[in-house]
């Protein structure tokens, strides 16, 4: 599991754990029912306090994302959870979410930026087939 | 939480009023904290900030001018053999017998710890590509950090106490001392102190935190509520303006023409009414980072009371 | 004088104020005693007692001036200050200033005691000690330029670098035993002085020279290192290291400390002198080298107790270091690590003069009185008798070197550099006063007459002295029992085994002194007074004091 934590941003760090465990369920490169490393393996490589990981566990555990079963660890939960579709979609939003504020900053109405859309989806179209 | 000392109070470490002066000096000034059992505790400032000073009381190098010091419920002054017997401690200079080869002064300190793990030991100087027969004299400074980080880890004390781990160190020692800090914890029921001014450092590791300047503490409790307890506040004004307004909870401006940046203490108030009060609209109100708030405080000139969580 | 030359008297001058402040007295003490007592009433005494402090004083400006005291014979690195080599300095500059501003002062230290103190009492010397020398004026150069090629071969030894980690330790000793054999040597053999100039002077630019290259070696770094074959480090740490693995108690570990810090030098500076002066002595009819070997051990463990008291990681260091004060180890555990590591030291440093002191006899062709003496013995003492004798007279001696080494511990046991420098001072004082009290009562009848006078009062006197004693020894005690440091229990063995050890001071010190010279009761109240009952009780309250700041 390829998590990366950064100190320096304010974001407090059970949380960046929490959101990029989120994204990584979402992208599927966490599948159901694979095990999550140890609270103390993966305190241990990211060096930091086996607490926060803890926290941001327990915090995966409340929102259904992740299960705790007795004696032998935590698993990516079983279901396709509802809430993976909305992480899914919450991850797309904050990308559109750019690229309007950059259209728009640029000079460009939303009408333009959606036929845009379109044109570069009938680009991309052959080498996503391919 | 099922601890293995259950003769003992959860408060591991409790510092009562400490006062302390050298000279005209004033090294400590009306300290009081406590350190619970099974936390990281970090003590951050800058350089002259009080930090070793604090660290010296809890080891009973320093005998409190005024106020009390209790580790284990004993006074470390009182009953020395007592407390640093159940301590490991990992001095700033990595000071230690020159003369002697690895090998002697792990034996030498070994002799003092009934408890002292030799089987963990060997673990340890083996992961540390330690050789025991060289000389303490030859070792380089990231050997020398290893050396006195493996005395002070062998005897598995229930409190390590560290004083800048880490400065003036490579990454991969680093590495090694701040691994050995989460191993100490996640054995249930051991506690670390250690100070630093590598906050990045302190903000991975630490759960408690104490922030001193020029002997005052300006912050004692939980990382999360120090960090809630501050806010990065940028205001953007109609026109330019020369000099930053006065707000009442802002400690550090930085900013110029319309846009101004402050550190503002969350408990002052609400800090919108505020800033429009002050002709300003807030246009970003972030969580700032230790560094930020350290480098706010360092900047500072006059000190606030102390927020204190229990 | 250049700039640069100033800078380094300066620099000499600034870090040992005392130093040329306590050898400026010294000498102003020496010319007032010199225009006091009239020539004909010197004698070898008063000649020992000028000379006593003038000897530790030049072996300290040799330190100072070489540098050594903080560099360490046992490595291979240049002693000379790392910081020195950073200025824009030639390295004949670095090497050439200290060498000839060490050279002057130490040159005008020896004139100034040979012109006050060896001269006016040469002839009661050569007389009392069976030398043949030359007259006075003779040897004057011949022996300054001796201690002046002593400084300058001191400082090339201790700033080279060398391969390997003995050399300079031996290089060091064959440099501080052998220009003063030499030069006695050349006494005994009768070489002119004009000879012994001729050589000595000669040797100063060849030490020069090897100063400068030594320097410009460990400047640059390009010092040879010679490896130690691998099956011989082995076979080093097979036995030497498995036999520090393993400490049976916290107080074995501080012990081995200790030992380094002062003990094992003790006994190194005892073996070489002893072995020196037994060569030297190994003549027939020299008078006295006995009692001279025998008075080594008490004599260095005075100097060694220096070393002993301080409590940091560095010899010179004398506040407590953190690595030291955080061994969970009592304060009184650190004392007594420190009195078992004095002891060993003595009792080896007692052996090893003992053994000289035969060995001297026996070499010298005075065997046939050894044997004398044991004949006399055996023939008026039973068997036991001899037994008892001998343990009593040889636990003195060892107790007495013992106590030299520990009584002062309490004061760098404190760690505050003021308190040894004022106490350094009183006591330096009260030597010097009892000294000058001493010469006066010496050279004045009417005085000793009033003295004899007062004879009777002595008991009274050393009695009241020992209860004021017993009294500051037991607030001594009882600081110790309310801080807990000991328990009754404690305090109990120690009192027993201290007890002990008075008993043998004072069995050796009445075997000694005949009954002529003083009552027993005035012997034993005498040792008592001498004898360090709260001074050893302050130790574990220093310690404390030194920890707990």
């Amino acid at each position: 599991m390829q998590i990366h934590v950064t100190p320096q941003d304010g974001v407090p760090i059970y949380r960046q754990i929490v959101n990029q465990v989120k994204y990584l369920i979402a992208a599927g490169r966490l599948k159901p029912g694979e095990e999550l490393p140890s609270i103390r393996s993966l305190a241990e490589q990211l060096v930091i306090n086996p607490n926060t990981v803890a926290r941001a566990y327990r915090e995966l555990e409340t929102a259904g994302l992740v299960a705790k079963r007795r004696t032998a660890g935590t698993f990516v939960a079983d279901m396709p959870s509802p809430l993976a579709r909305r992480e899914r979609k919450r991850i797309l939003c904050r990308r559109i979410d750019a690229l309007l504020a950059e259209g728009h900053q640029l000079g460009f109405a939303l009408e333009e930026i959606v036929s845009l859309c379109y044109e570069r989806e009938q680009i991309l179209q052959p080498s996503l087939e391919e | 939480m099922n601890s293995p000392y259950p003769d003992v109070a959860e408060q591991v470490v409790e510092i009562r009023d400490l006062d302390r002066r050298f000279g005209t000096k004033q090294a400590l000034d009306n300290i009081s904290l406590t350190v619970p059992r099974g936390s990281v505790f970090g003590i951050v400032g800058v350089n002259g900030a009080g930090k070793t000073t604090l660290i010296k009381h809890v080891l009973g190098l320093l005998r409190p001018q005024s106020g009390t010091v209790t580790v284990f419920g004993r006074d470390p002054v009182a009953d020395p053999v007592g407390v640093l017997s159940r301590l490991g401690y990992l001095s700033e200079q990595h000071e230690m017998p020159d003369w002697m080869r690895v090998g002697d002064l792990l034996a030498y300190t070994a002799a003092f710890y009934p408890k002292w793990d030799h089987h963990y030991a060997d673990t340890l100087v083996e992961s540390f590509q330690l050789d025991p027969n060289v000389k303490v004299r030859s070792l380089s400074k990231g050997q020398r950090a290893r050396v006195g980080l493996l005395s002070a880890l062998a005897h598995r004390p229930e409190v390590l106490v560290l004083d800048e781990p880490s400065s003036g160190l490579d990454p991969i020692v680093r590495r090694d001392i701040l691994g050995a800090i989460i191993r100490t914890i996640s054995e249930e029921g051991r506690t670390v102190m250690f100070s630093s001014h590598l906050l990045d450092e302190v903000e991975r590791v630490a759960d408690h935190i104490a922030m001193l300047h020029q002997g005052r503490l300006l912050f004692c409790g939980m990382l999360e509520g120090m960090k809630q307890a501050f806010r990065r506040v940028t205001l953007r004004f109609q026109e330019a303006i020369d000099r930053p307004p006065r707000l009442e909870s802002a400690i550090d401006w930085h900013g110029s023409g319309y846009e101004w940046t402050a550190m503002c203490r969350e408990s002052d108030g609400d800090l919108y009414a505020q800033a429009t009060m002050a002709g300003g609209e807030v246009v970003a109100a972030t969580v700032p980072s230790l560094d930020e708030i350290f480098v706010a405080h360092a900047a500072l000139e006059q000190t606030f009371p102390p927020i204190c969580e229990e | 004088m250049s700039v640069c030359g100033r800078a380094f008297a300066w620099h000499f001058w600034h870090r040992f104020p005392w130093v040329t402040f306590g050898g400026g007295t010294y000498l102003t003490f020496l010319i007032s005693a010199h225009a006091m007592i009239p020539p004909e009433r010197w004698s070898a005494i008063v000649a020992l007692c000028g000379l006593a402090p003038v000897l530790p004083f030049l072996l300290y400006l040799l330190m100072i001036f070489s540098f050594s005291e903080h560099a360490d014979v046992f490595v291979k690195d240049s002693g000379y200050p790392a910081y020195l080599f950073r200025h824009p300095l030639t390295s004949r500059a670095l090497a050439g200033w200290p060498m000839f501003i060490g050279a002057t002062t130490i040159a005008a230290v020896w004139l100034a005691t040979v012109m006050l103190v060896l001269r006016p009492t040469f002839t009661v010397v050569q007389h009392e000690f069976a030398l043949d020398m030359r007259e006075p004026i003779d040897w004057v150069l011949p022996s300054t330029l001796m201690m002046v090629c002593l400084l300058v071969w001191l400082q090339a030894v201790i700033w080279t670098t060398f391969p390997l980690v003995l050399l300079r330790a031996c290089a060091a000793v064959m440099v501080v035993a052998g220009v003063p054999s030499l030069a006695a040597v050349a006494a005994h053999y009768g070489f002119s002085p004009a000879m012994t100039c001729l050589w000595t002077g000669l040797s100063l630019p060849a030490a020069y020279a090897a100063a400068v290259i030594g320097i410009n070696r460990a400047r640059h770094g390009d010092a040879p290192h010679w490896g130690v074959p691998a099956p011989l480090i082995s076979l080093i740490n097979n036995t030497v290291g498995r036999r520090c693995s393993q400490f049976l108690s916290p107080q074995a570990a501080q012990r081995c400390i200790e030992w380094h810090r002062s003990g094992r030098l003790m006994v190194l500076i005892t073996f070489a002198s002893v072995v020196l002066l037994s060569v030297l002595f190994c003549r027939p009819n020299f008078k006295g080298s006995v009692l001279i070997i025998l008075l080594l051990p008490p004599y260095f463990s005075l100097f060694m107790a220096m070393a002993l008291g301080g409590m940091g990681l560095q010899r010179e260091q004398i506040a407590m270091s953190p690595f030291l004060a955080c061994r969970p180890l009592s304060s009184t555990g650190f004392v007594v690590a420190k009195l078992q590591a004095a002891a060993w030291a003595c009792l080896l440093s007692c052996t090893i003069a003992i053994l000289g002191a035969v060995a001297t006899l026996y070499f010298g062709g005075r065997a046939d009185r050894l044997i004398v003496l044991g004949r006399m013995v055996a023939a008026s003492y039973s068997g036991p008798q001899i037994v008892a004798m001998s343990v009593v007279v040889l636990s003195g001696y060892f107790v007495v070197t013992w106590l030299v080494n520990v009584q002062a511990l309490f004061v760098k046991l404190c760690g505050r550099a003021w308190i040894d420098t004022v106490l350094g001072i009183t006591v330096g004082a009260q030597l010097l006063g009892s000294v000058y009290f001493g010469l006066t009562l010496y050279s004045s009848q009417s005085m000793q007459a009033n003295l004899s006078a007062y004879r009777s009062d002595v008991p009274a006197a050393l009695l009241s002295l020992v209860l004021l004693k017993v009294l500051l020894a037991s607030i001594v005690v009882r600081a110790i029992l309310q801080r807990r440091l000991l328990n009754l229990r404690q305090i109990g063995k120690c009192s027993a085994t201290w007890a002990g050890v008075c008993g043998f001071t004072i069995l050796a010190v009445l075997y000694w002194i005949p009954a002529t010279v003083a009552a027993w009761y005035e012997i034993v109240l005498g040792v008592c007074v001498m004898l360090p009952f709260s001074r050893l009780g302050l130790a574990p309250l220093a310690v404390r004091w030194n920890r707990h700041r």
